[in-house]
């Protein structure tokens, strides 16, 4: 019971865009396509999943004062892996995303669930909470990359569904078009909330 | 104090010993996708080859393909945000562009970044040589190139270069140049006075300092 409230807190309650509103930087940047929202959501989970694994095992034998550049050090690990598999097998993508990936080292997201979470609790309910999050930014990510994208470029995954008759506003693409879907996404969230949704 | 220097100190030697263990299985796989990568898009723009030979005619680079007149040439120009870098298959005998793949580029992402789509490439998919003339509008003939909404310089920059591409393989081949008309655009990087205009078979050089894409 436990792990599922921890993985619903990732994914509503607490959900890293939607509630607490961290790693902003590649939530406006590469959700301009539902593919990039996509695979940035994927990956920063992976490397949440893997990391809080590790971090929740070794806790015990990192001292105090060298716990932040310890937690830096195997997320930069994990984020260097998931860089090198993305150039190997979807280069594509790899290379839309291209800084961004690197930059999941310094996502709050990331080092906040290991300080706030992994360092403080078992194993299992660390994989929990590192799929609640990551896969609760994955969702946000997907939602906002679809809205950018379908009104952006009238497609959704590179499907065109919107004809020639739809004029494609190009400003849903551009970082403007980031800000105005994201906060008219926290409202309506916000709305939800208090309507008390469970 | 000791512990703590012991800690990071076995930490970044895992760490090490598992990237580097990841690199040596992974670079392979990576330089050969970039390979074929290359590869497959001088293919793409030789409609009827499956095999090609590089070769060098007059100081320029081509890639001949097995199918007689089949020719590719990679050509660099300034972007909008930067240097754009493409490929051109075309046959310099029959004077006609068969296709363009751009290679490298970094155009204002979601605007200027279309030159990559299928749309914006369809318009050069069997056009004859010619001083093409980019429109905000669908084409009415065969030397209009559709620009792409919000990315009218992005557009006029491509086809400079796909220009001066068709000039140096012409040139390449004995042919004479075609006339190009030379239309002014301003670029986003800092430096306006630009190598957007290009002289006939002359080497590109980027008049504009690229800051790099960013908005972000």
């Amino acid at each position: 019971m436990k792990f599922l409230k921890i993985l619903k807190n990732g994914l509503w309650d607490e959900n890293p865009t939607f509630r607490i509103v961290i790693g902003m930087c590649p939530t406006l940047a590469v959700t301009n396509a539902a593919v990039n929202g996509l695979v940035m959501g994927l990956a920063t989970a992976f490397v949440l999943l893997a990391s809080e694994i590790i971090i929740s095992l070794v806790k015990k034998l990192i001292p105090e004062n060298v716990r932040i550049p310890s937690y830096i050090l195997i997320i930069a690990t994990f984020v260097t892996l998931v860089d090198y598999i993305l150039k190997a097998f979807l280069p594509g993508v790899a290379s839309a995303l291209s800084l961004f990936i690197p930059l999941i080292v310094v996502n709050c997201i990331i080092l906040g669930r290991a300080e706030a979470f992994a360092s403080k609790n078992s194993v299992l309910d660390s994989i929990a909470d590192a799929l609640g999050m990551g896969l609760g930014f994955t969702w946000a990510l997907l939602l906002l990359s679809i809205i950018r994208e379908l009104l952006g470029s009238g497609s959704i995954f590179g499907v065109q569904i919107l004809g020639g008759w739809y004029p494609q506003m190009a400003i849903m693409l551009l970082p403007a078009g980031a800000f105005i879907s994201l906060g008219i996404l926290l409202a309506l969230m916000n709305y939800i909330s208090s309507k008390g949704v469970k | 104090m000791k512990k703590s220097i012991l800690t990071l100190t076995i930490l970044g030697l895992i760490s090490a010993l598992l990237l580097s263990f990841a690199h040596q299985l992974l670079t392979p796989i990576i330089a050969s996708r970039q390979e074929e990568g290359k590869k497959d898009i001088i293919l793409a723009v030789l409609p009827e080859s499956n095999n090609f030979k590089v070769l060098e005619k007059n100081g320029i680079i081509l890639y001949e393909g097995n199918k007689d007149g089949e020719v590719a040439i990679i050509a660099r120009g300034p972007g909008f945000g930067g240097e754009i870098e493409l490929i051109v298959g075309a046959n310099p005998f029959e004077r006609k562009v068969y296709g363009i793949k751009v290679l490298s580029h970094s155009e204002t992402p979601g605007l200027g970044s279309h030159i990559t789509g299928e749309v914006f490439e369809q318009n050069f998919v069997d056009k004859p040589f010619g001083d093409y003339q980019v429109v905000k509008r669908p084409v009415a003939d065969l030397m209009e190139v559709e620009a792409i909404t919000g990315a009218t310089v992005s557009s006029q920059l491509v086809v400079d270069i796909v220009k001066k591409a068709i000039n140096e393989m012409l040139l390449a081949y004995g042919f004479d140049a075609i006339a190009i008309t030379e239309v002014p655009v301003v670029t986003g990087a800092t430096d306006t006075s630009t190598g957007a205009t290009i002289t006939t078979g002359a080497t590109v050089t980027t008049g504009a300092t690229s800051l790099g894409g960013g908005e972000y």
